[in-house]
């Protein structure tokens, strides 16, 4: 008996400690989740954040859920996150959100403050996708039509994969995009998002690269430039790559589809001068030929990917100048010389920014040509 | 009294989950940047030098504890007030670790919840931990430690597709003065740190050697520390390290395999709040120790749960935030610790080795009386 | 709040602990609980009216800069 009247004393000592719970419990309704931000800076200095959020009120087995646009203004970023109360009763939860939109002219004055609140709430994830609008406003983003997911941010992140895959995004992370901030030699870059009409209907679409300085936006890569960044970055996993053959006239192109690639970026030092050596060997297949040129046996082939080598280099070639032109050194070759020259990076790497400028790169490229499809010679014709 | 004993194996698992401890939460990397795999492996080198005294001391006395030892060799009353001393440093850096947690569990998940809630309920876990004893602690870690061993190799693994060894380039590319300022700091706070088992190295198992436990987990627990600060400098790149308050949690944020599996990185947590709180309670349990024999209380079970209390409650002052703690941890711990950590450990050998000469002279001469 | 989780905290050590120590009769024991637990209530109740509680962490600090003589930022 008197076991028992002790037991039932520690458990009403104890319980009133234990059944406290989380002074900040939140029931799952009762929670907004967001799944995508558009942060825009308003006229007067303010910001203007517009969560999209999946509604989880939906009835039925179906459960689609709806996203649901909230827009709020305050003087910080935070603070227009917590006035989306006065819009919309319940808090908005930022754990799950996958994609940030930075409006342009945001990006032009600078992201540390965006990248700030980013990656100092413990809401907030490090692997979410920061992506730059292209246009007037990023909360426009929202108001695009969505083909496959029902909720816009999903469909750009799913875009963001499927764009990987042939090369013509990148695919950037909050904290890759804090590494390029906070290191010396490498500039930080973002895709690019813009709306486009297709049929009277408003979608969105990737294009390209938005290229930074510092952490301001400076200017823009076409998705082709894009492809060919890409190929300095090795983040090519596949794509296509067109080859120009024959005669001007003749206008013939042959397309290759690329298996795998590999680069290795090199920096040598000789006679007071830094080179660059981009070594970049491709394996791909013979995907299309659309030309009169036969290509019969091995001899052509070889032929052909030296001719595609020599046109990616030029295009490579062509990126490089772009960036040395607006000084912005998103390549990493900063970076690549401090790792391995950490000599030269020493007494060199204060005015790197003139450096790059005027740095020499090689680009020795080497592609194979592994298969030609189904066919062993070019579809003939009869004379 | 009941003696306590706790076997080889349960002594070095004990030893290896405190070294790892609360440097999962305080990376102290903030000078070398990558380079701060290479300042663990130096601290080790440097701890391995120190780990030979406290070796040596638990060897020399066996089935003795510190403050028997201090005793013996400094008289009773100067003996006593070295225990005070060390007894407060044990206090002090008790509290402080409980304070490590309870802010690291407030950054990440309960940032509403008083502060004082969340270290008390550490408190009461600490409490019963020492209040049951060594040997249950001893046997808890070794059921604990094989979950954790795994949970961690897990996280490696998982995160393998994200690591670019590149990152850990330039190696040593602001010379050696970084490194060995980080390899001082990093000697202080976690190996040096050992000097606390000896307040309990009386209780080792009779046949086990202290060498074989010191050098052995030193070792693992080291490397170990060594390869988790390279694998989220990998991952993240050292400026991110040095930016974030918890680079050790931030990094399983980020594993993701996959589509389905992210998110994981309560595991984390509760690896981190677990290896800490062992640490936590070894010092405090140290602390107990110390006071149950200051004041010649026989059974230092009875008075563990206020010493314990009294610790959880102090920490809250202890620091205004996380990041005082953490520079504190940094810049002045090192410093503190060094009469705890290097000079009394070295007084105490020498005077012992000197002292236990002298009684083998003066025994030397009359053994056989005495054996007869 | 802290006042009243330390009393919930200090009722119960009496039960579980002070109690049987009372009982075995092992004073000092019981001195020293009671002291501990005196000086946590004494703790408890500065924190809660909001006395600042002196942290060893700044005077320690001093000591450390003045002997070591580096400057603290």
């Amino acid at each position: 008996m008197k076991r028992i009247i002790k037991i039932l004393l520690y458990i009403l000592i104890i319980n009133p400690l234990l059944l406290t719970s989380c002074w900040n419990y939140r029931e799952a309704d009762n929670l907004t989740l967001v799944r995508g931000l558009a942060i825009d800076k308003a006229e007067d200095n303010n910001y203007l954040v517009s969560a999209e959020t999946a509604d989880m009120h939906e009835e039925g087995m179906e459960g689609k859920a709806k996203s649901v646009i909230i827009e709020s203004k305050g003087e910080t970023i935070f603070d227009a996150v917590r006035n989306a109360i006065l819009v919309n009763v319940p808090r908005l939860y930022l754990g799950h959100t996958t994609v940030v939109v930075i409006s342009q002219k945001l990006a032009q004055e600078g992201v540390t403050p965006v990248m700030d609140f980013l990656t100092r709430d413990h809401e907030t994830r490090l692997e979410m996708h920061p992506v730059i609008y292209q246009g007037n406003e990023a909360k426009e983003i929202f108001k695009a039509k969505p083909f496959t997911a029902e909720i816009i941010s999903e469909e750009i992140r799913d875009m963001l994969y499927e764009q990987k895959r042939i090369s013509k995004a990148v695919q950037v992370q909050i904290y890759e995009f804090m590494e390029c901030l906070a290191s010396e030699g490498v500039s930080g870059i973002m895709p690019v998002v813009r709306l486009e009409e297709i049929a009277g209907e408003k979608v969105i679409r990737l294009c390209g690269t938005a290229v930074f300085k510092k952490d301001k936006l400076i200017g823009y890569l076409d998705e082709d430039e894009t492809k060919y960044l890409c190929f300095v970055l090795d983040e090519v996993e596949g794509g296509v790559l067109t080859v120009n053959v024959g005669s001007k006239e003749d206008n013939g192109k042959i397309t290759l589809e690329i298996l795998k690639s590999k680069t290795k970026v090199k920096p040598s030092y000789k006679e007071d001068k830094i080179t660059i050596e981009i070594k970049i060997r491709i394996r791909a297949v013979l995907d299309e030929v659309r030309t009169r040129i036969k290509f019969n046996d091995q001899k052509d082939l070889d032929e052909l990917a030296k001719i595609a080598g020599e046109q990616l280099k030029g295009h490579i070639e062509n990126v490089i100048k772009k960036a040395q032109n607006s000084n912005s050194d998103i390549f990493g070759f900063g970076l690549q010389v401090k790792r391995s020259l950490p000599k030269v990076w020493k007494e060199k790497g204060k005015d790197w920014d003139k450096l790059f400028r005027e740095l020499e790169v090689n680009i020795i490229p080497d592609i194979e040509i592994v298969h030609t499809g189904l066919l062993i010679k070019s579809v003939e014709v009869g004379e | 009294m009941y003696k306590e004993i706790i076997s080889q194996k349960q002594a070095i698992v004990l030893m290896i989950t405190f070294i790892i401890g609360s440097n999962t939460i305080l990376v102290m990397g903030g000078k070398s940047k990558q380079d701060i795999w290479i300042a663990v492996i130096f601290a080790i080198a440097a701890a391995c030098v120190l780990v030979a005294v406290y070796a040596r001391i638990a060897k020399l006395f066996p089935e003795k504890h510190l403050f028997e030892i201090l005793d013996i060799l400094f008289g009773k009353v100067f003996g006593r007030i070295i225990v005070l001393f060390f007894a407060w440093y044990l206090f002090h850096i008790g509290a402080a670790i409980v304070k490590n947690i309870s802010e690291f569990i407030r950054i990440i998940s309960l940032d509403s919840t008083p502060v004082c809630i969340i270290s008390l309920m550490t408190g009461i876990v600490i409490a019963y931990a020492v209040r049951s004893g060594l040997e249950v602690m001893g046997r808890l870690i070794s059921i604990i430690f094989p979950i954790w061993i795994t949970g961690t190799l897990v996280l490696t693994i998982l995160s393998i597709g994200q690591y670019d060894i590149n990152r850990l380039k330039p190696v040593l590319y602001e010379g050696l003065e970084p490194v060995i300022s980080d390899a001082f700091r990093l000697f202080a706070l976690p190996f040096a740190e050992t000097v606390v088992f000896l307040c309990f190295a009386g209780s080792f198992q009779r046949k086990s050697s202290p060498y074989k436990i010191y050098y052995y987990s030193l070792l693992v627990g080291g490397f170990y520390l060594a390869i988790v600060v390279a694998r989220t400098v990998m991952m993240i790149g050292a400026d991110n390290l040095s930016m974030f308050m918890y680079p050790l949690y931030v990094t399983a944020r980020l594993i993701r395999v996959g589509n389905f599996l992210e998110k994981i990185e309560l595991i984390s947590a509760v690896l981190i709040i677990s290896c800490t709180f062992t640490k936590a309670t070894v010092y405090l349990f140290s602390f107990t120790k110390g006071v149950a024999y200051l004041f010649n209380i026989r059974d230092y079970h009875r008075i563990a749960a206020p010493s314990v209390f009294l610790a959880s409650i102090y920490s809250i002052p202890l620091y205004e935030s996380a990041i005082e703690m953490i520079k504190w941890a940094q810049d002045i711990f090192p410093y503190y610790s060094i009469p705890f950590q290097i000079i009394l450990p070295v007084a105490v050998w020498i005077t012992a080795e000197i002292k236990l000469r002298k009684n083998k002279n003066t025994t030397a001469e009359n053994p056989q009386n005495q054996a007869m | 709040m802290v006042l009243t989780s330390s009393l919930v905290i200090i009722t119960a050590l009496i039960i579980i602990d002070l109690i049987p120590i009372y009982r075995d009769q092992q004073w000092k024991a019981f001195f020293v609980y009671c002291f501990f637990l005196t000086i946590f209530l004494i703790l408890a109740v500065l924190m809660e009216y909001n006395v600042k509680i002196p942290s060893p962490a700044e005077p320690i600090r001093s000591i450390v800069s003045f002997i070591f003589g580096f400057e603290q930022s």
